[in-house]
Order: structure tokens, then C-alpha cells, then sequence
């Protein structure tokens, strides 16, 4: 039986072969931790009594959901993560340069075949370079920075194959909600997501960031690309290694089974009447990648659609929701915060008007992303469409920045949560949709 | 557990109650060989190899969070308060019941829910040496190991159990039911460990000389 690529990574570093359901303790190659949790880090790894991290290179610090800080106790957290990032001589600290997941990548602190934890659920981004990441709480974060190992019970993976091309208009977000809305939020719970298929090939590297990012709303532990040469690209490599070119689910693995395959979302699927249903049996050799043994969609059957209030697996298409009247479109995080989201965005607006009432926030994922899209006049185009654009950050998409709404109020948003009070209150309708979606309904002032 | 303190598995504010005594007239089976454990794995037990006799109480599939311990309970000061709230939704009676040293053998997705620590705490607090489930909720896992509690997955003995049989889980090779053998994962002695220490902070303590 061979192995998935997950479980090639875990392999790889521990030096033997495992499976799913296997538990194991793995070296650890990164860290991130972020301005939320640090001091809860802090107070656990001095009340463990360690009195070094095990390699503060390995370990990152990154300032994003309270930058700039919106209210007085947020500034008690820089304080908190300067004073531990002094003390134990970590060097990679981020103040105010872009949101976590984004950076880990960008600034190249994670390669192919790494294994990666960080102190928030969306840490399963890294899965688009083909690392294995995951999120953990401060207590087991505290535990790493001490020892640079944790234990992991090795994920089954769910095989996802998409081949074809997409319709116009339809991007790598409108894949991952309706991968979700098919799963249910937590149909892949303790699962790898693995993605494969021409589609998949053909994505960029940001498109499959937004698709590894929202694999925790399905319940997922992690999700994973195979490294390729676009990977080896974005992570400045030359080449991948052989073992890095090696991370790919085979054929033959133990992949988790369902009950018959996804349906359209047009015909019915993605919505809880046409939800998949894991089969609870281990698949056999010999019937392996058959018929359940991979998720198989065609790119051409997708559609734009949205996540409805206020469940992230309430899937419908754009063209059923058509007519609602919106109040806000948020454009950003880092789900969609990337150049190629903001180009969409700026290509839709080229020379069209937001439509009055509506506010549309932009929040560019990083620092680097914001100068590009200056260099590019990406922004320029969205300023001049009406758009207000913000620092870059988590922003309103934790609800702490500008821009929060209330009652009553509907807004079209590109980020992975729609739970009720997530942007303001708790009666915000909130819509997550790709940012061409988004921008279209920017101009009109509806869905 | 009180910071500053290095208990191990937080069994000596339970009143006293060893597991020898809770189990009398149970009609454990006497091992022959390795470390025979009675009842409660008080400090130093979980080690591989070891046996635990143990009386079981039989739950089944999808016992969750809400179910282990009801949100109305969870604003209580201690663990130790919320203890004879357990299982209240499902068997108001259970928690009384259960005596330091039993086990809990359940179905599938046992743990399923919210992410409150709680869960594991309070199934520890009533001196539960171990969970034998089917399968179990990734948070709940991940949480009862990191609070000390001794978990397995065995997929076919669930079936198997009658309430107040007992049985023999010789740790991190098998469990013996009426006579017969199930066999079970091993889990790595560093994790069997951390159980022991009674938690990942108590652990990371130890290794670290603190106590």
C-alpha cells in the first residue's frame, strides 16, 4: 500500500514509515505564533520551566490581528511578545508587516516537506508549499518552543482530484466553499485534504493558499499541494529535492472513502440535502482509488457561489442570492488578501464607481503585496473605483478594525468566517465570496 | 492543578478511595506477570506493559462535550464542583457511580463538541483510568493526553462489553475481555509520559527539573 503525501512528509522526518492513525512525535521545523496568543505562550512556557527556546530561528512572531492596536489592552500584547522575543533572543519578529499566514510563506520561513504548527486554525495555509501545518493551542505551543518536537496522531487524508477549466469568473475560492458546502463544517474533521488534478496544477501559488487556508472550515487538520515548480518559484528555490518532488499522494494509498461523489452545487450539491457521506470502512488493496476512493470534480461544473449567514458550509450559487441589497464589501485577509485577489478586484472596478452607500474596505494581505499593488497602479484603480484602503493586517476580518457593521446589515466579504458577530453584530448578515464576486457586487450595490 | 504544584494524575483529593478498595468484589483477574496495577493509576502506572483491572461502564457512539459536561456547569470554580454534573443529560446517576480506577468503554467520536478542557478534566477528576472508544474527537484527544488522560481506540471491544464486567488492559499492548484478546495501538513512551506526569505542563515541569 503506498502512502499519501502527508504521510510521505511524516515519514520523511521521522524516519519510518506511517499511517493514518498512527501516532507519532515529529521534529518540528517552524513555528508562528501571533500577537492573540503570545502572552498566554509566554506565561506557559516560563510556568514549564524552560529557560531557552530549542532554535529561536525557528520560531516567528507575527503582529497582525491588533496592528494598529483598536483598543487599550492590545497594546499590553507587543509588549508581552517584545519582552519574550528579547529574552530568549528570537530574531524573526513581525510588528506591523502583514498577517501571519501571509508572511510565513512570503518571507520564505516555510519550505516543501516542513512540518509547521502555529497558534491559529488558519495555519493549514502552509499546506499550499506542501508542508504539513497545522494549529495548536498556546499550551502545546509553549511545549514546542521547549523542545522543537510534539506528538501527532498522522491525519487520514481525503483525495480531492479536479480536472478541467473553470468558467470565467470562477476562482479558486468558489472551489474551496463548495468543497466545503459538499463536506459539511466538519466533514473533514482530523482529516488531511489532499488536492490534486489539473485544476489544481494549473492554480497559482495564492490560489491555492485561499484553498489550503479554508480547509480547517471543513474540520480539517491540514491540507496539502505537491510541491511543483511554481512551489520551488515562490519559495526561491532552484529545484526541489528529490524528496520534496516525492511529496504526492499515491495511487494506492489509504485514502478516507464516501458513499457515491460530489453533485454539482447547480444540481443540488453543496447543500445539505446533496452532503457526502464518509464511508467508516478502510479501503481495501486492490479497491483503492476506485470508485470513493478520491472526491472527483470537473473544473467546468463550478459556479460562483457564496457562504450564507451564518454558517460556512451554507453553500448557494451567486446567481440564486441576485438582487440583495449589501451594505459593505470587505476586500482582504488571509484567505483573499493576495496581488492576484486585488487585480481581480481592480479588474472588475477598472473605471466603474462603488455604488453609493456601500463601503468597500481593502486590506491587503502584506506590506509587499500593498507595494506591488501601488507599483502596478492596482491600487490606484481601486481608489479611484471609491475603495478605502487599509493598512495591511487581519483588519475587519476579526471584527477589531474599521469597518465593523450593525444590525441589520449585509456584507459581501472575502475572508473564511461568516459565524454570527464575527464583523460587528451578531444580526450582520455576512456573504463570503471570491473577490470578483465581490467586487461585482461592490459596483452594483447587491449581490 | 495549581501552578507551582507537581502532583502526578490528581487522584489524592479524591477522598481516599484507592482502586483496590472501589473494585472489592469486582472479580478481577490476577496477573501473573508485569507491573499489576489495581484500580486507579496513581503515579508511575501508565508505563508500557503495564496492567490495569478495571470495571467497566459502557457508553455509545457520539458522546460529546455537552454530554460529558453541560454548559450550565462549566462557570463553577472547580473541576472538582462540576464533578458530579458528568454525564448528567445522558445518566444523572453516572457520575456518582463511576469509583477511581474504572474505565469507560464507549463507541465512536467520543469527546465530539466544543473544545473546553473541561471534558477530559472532569472524567480524570472521578478517578477514570482510562477511555476505550471506538474513535475519538480530535480535540478531545488531543486535550485528555495533554491533561493526563489515558486514552485508547479499539475498534471491535465496544461491541463486545457488558456494564460491570471488568477487564484487563495490559498498557500499550492489548485488552483482555472474557478471555479474549484485543489488541491495541501503541502510543510512544514519550506521550505515555506526559500521562503520567499528568499533563503536557507537569511533563515539560519534570523534564525540566522544576519538581
Amino acid at each position: 500500500m503506498g502512502l499519501t503525501a502527508i504521510e510521505k512528509i511524516i515519514s520523511n522526518k521521522v524516519g519510518h514509515r506511517v499511517h493514518g492513525g498512527d501516532i507519532v512525535t515529529v521534529p518540528v521545523d517552524r513555528v508562528m505564533i501571533h500577537d492573540i496568543f503570545i502572552p498566554f505562550v509566554a506565561d506557559k512556557f516560563r510556568e514549564m520551566g524552560f529557560s531557552k527556546i530549542w532554535d529561536p530561528d525557528r520560531a516567528v512572531l507575527i503582529y497582525d490581528h491588533l496592528v494598529p492596536a483598536s483598543q487599550q489592552d492590545d497594546v499590553r500584547h507587543f509588549h508581552a511578545g517584545d519582552a519574550f522575543a528579547q529574552e530568549y533572543g528570537m530574531a524573526h519578529v513581525h510588528r506591523s508587516d502583514g498577517i501571519c499566514h501571509q508572511l510565513m510563506t512570503e518571507a520564505g520561513y516555510v519550505k516543501p516537506g516542513d512540518i509547521c504548527f502555529g497558534t491559529d486554525s488558519h495555519t493549514t495555509t502552509y499546506g499550499c508549499v506542501g508542508a504539513f501545518s497545522s494549529g495548536v493551542g498556546y499550551t502545546e505551543m509553549a511545549a514546542i518552543l521547549g523542545t522543537g518536537t510534539m506528538w501527532v496522531k498522522v491525519p487520514q487524508t481525503i483525495r480531492v482530484e479536479i480536472d478541467g477549466k473553470l468558467p470565467d469568473g470562477v476562482t479558486a475560492k468558489d472551489m474551496i466553499l463548495t468543497l466545503i458546502g459538499d463536506l459539511g463544517a466538519d466533514g473533514a474533521t482530523y482529516c488531511a485534504l489532499e488536492f490534486a488534478g489539473g485544476t489544481v496544477r494549473d492554480l497559482s501559488v495564492a490560489g491555492r493558499m485561499t484553498m489550503a487556508n479554508m480547509a480547517v472550515e471543513a474540520g480539517a487538520k491540514c491540507a496539502i499541494f505537491s510541491p511543483d515548480e511554481k512551489t520551488a518559484a515562490y519559495c526561491a528555490l532552484d529545484a526541489l529535492t528529490a524528496e520534496q518532488a516525492g511529496i504526492f499522494g499515491d495511487v494506492d494509498a489509504d485514502y478516507v472513502r464516501f458513499a457515491g461523489g460530489p453533485r454539482p452545487v447547480m444540481d443540488g450539491g453543496a447543500g445539505r440535502a446533496g452532503r457526502l457521506r464518509r464511508l467508516d470502512v478502510k479501503a481495501t488493496a486492490g479497491m483503492v482509488g476506485g470508485e470513493g476512493g478520491a472526491l472527483r470534480y470537473r473544473g467546468e461544473d463550478f459556479v460562483p457561489v457564496m457562504a450564507c449567514p451564518s454558517q460556512v458550509d451554507l453553500i448557494r450559487p451567486v446567481s440564486e442570492l441576485a438582487g440583495l441589497p449589501i451594505d459593505q464589501v470587505f476586500i482582504g485577509s488571509c484567505t483573499n488578501g493576495r496581488l492576484e485577489d486585488l487585480q481581480a478586484a481592480a479588474q472588475v472596478l477598472r473605471g466603474g464607481k462603488v455604488a453609493p452607500f456601500v463601503k468597500l474596505i481593502v486590506t491587503p494581505a502584506s506590506v509587499g503585496i500593498y507595494r506591488q499593488a501601488i507599483a502596478d497602479g492596482t491600487l490606484g484603480i481601486l481608489s479611484e473605483a471609491g475603495a478605502i484602503i487599509t493598512n495591511p493586517g487581519c483588519g475587519l476580518c476579526c471584527g477589531r478594525t474599521g469597518g465593523i457593521l450593525s444590525d441589520g446589515e449585509r456584507v459581501v466579504a472575502t475572508n473564511n468566517r461568516n459565524f454570527l458577530g464575527r464583523m460587528g453584530t451578531p444580526k450582520v448578515e455576512i456573504y463570503l465570496a471570491s473577490p470578483v464576486t465581490a467586487a461585482k457586487c461592490a459596483l452594483e450595490g447587491r449581490i | 492543578m495549581a501552578k507551582g504544584a507537581c502532583a502526578g494524575m490528581g487522584f489524592a483529593h479524591d477522598g481516599g478511595a484507592t482502586g483496590t478498595e472501589a473494585n472489592s468484589g469486582m472479580g478481577n483477574v490476577g496477573m501473573e506477570n508485569g507491573n499489576t496495577i489495581k484500580g486507579a493509576p496513581v503515579d508511575g502506572a501508565a508505563g508500557a506493559g503495564d496492567v490495569i483491572h478495571a470495571r467497566i461502564w459502557a457508553l455509545g457512539d457520539d458522546i460529546d462535550t455537552d454530554i460529558i459536561i453541560p454548559t450550565e456547569y462549566l462557570a463553577m470554580k472547580t473541576v472538582e464542583d462540576m464533578k458530579p454534573y458528568a454525564f448528567s443529560p445522558l445518566r444523572p446517576e453516572l457520575a456518582g457511580m463511576i469509583a477511581p480506577g474504572d474505565v469507560i468503554v464507549a463507541g465512536k467520536n467520543f469527546g465530539c463538541g466544543s473544545s473546553r478542557e473541561q471534558a477530559p478534566e472532569i472524567i480524570k477528576a472521578l478517578g477514570v483510568a482510562c477511555v476505550v472508544a471506538k474513535s475519538f474527537a480530535r480535540i478531545f484527544f488531543r486535550n485528555a493526553i495533554n491533561n493526563g488522560l489515558l486514552l485508547i481506540e479499539q475498534g471491535d471491544l465496544p461491541d463486545a462489553v457488558r456494564e460491570g464486567d471488568g477487564l484487563d488492559i495490559v498498557v500499550n499492548r492489548e485488552i483482555i475481555y472474557r478471555g479474549r484478546s484485543y489488541p491495541i495501538a501503541p502510543l510512544p513512551e514519550n506521550m505515555l509520559d506526559i500521562i503520567k506526569a499528568g499533563g503536557l505542563v507537569n511533563a515539560m515541569r519534570r523534564k525540566n527539573g522544576q519538581c
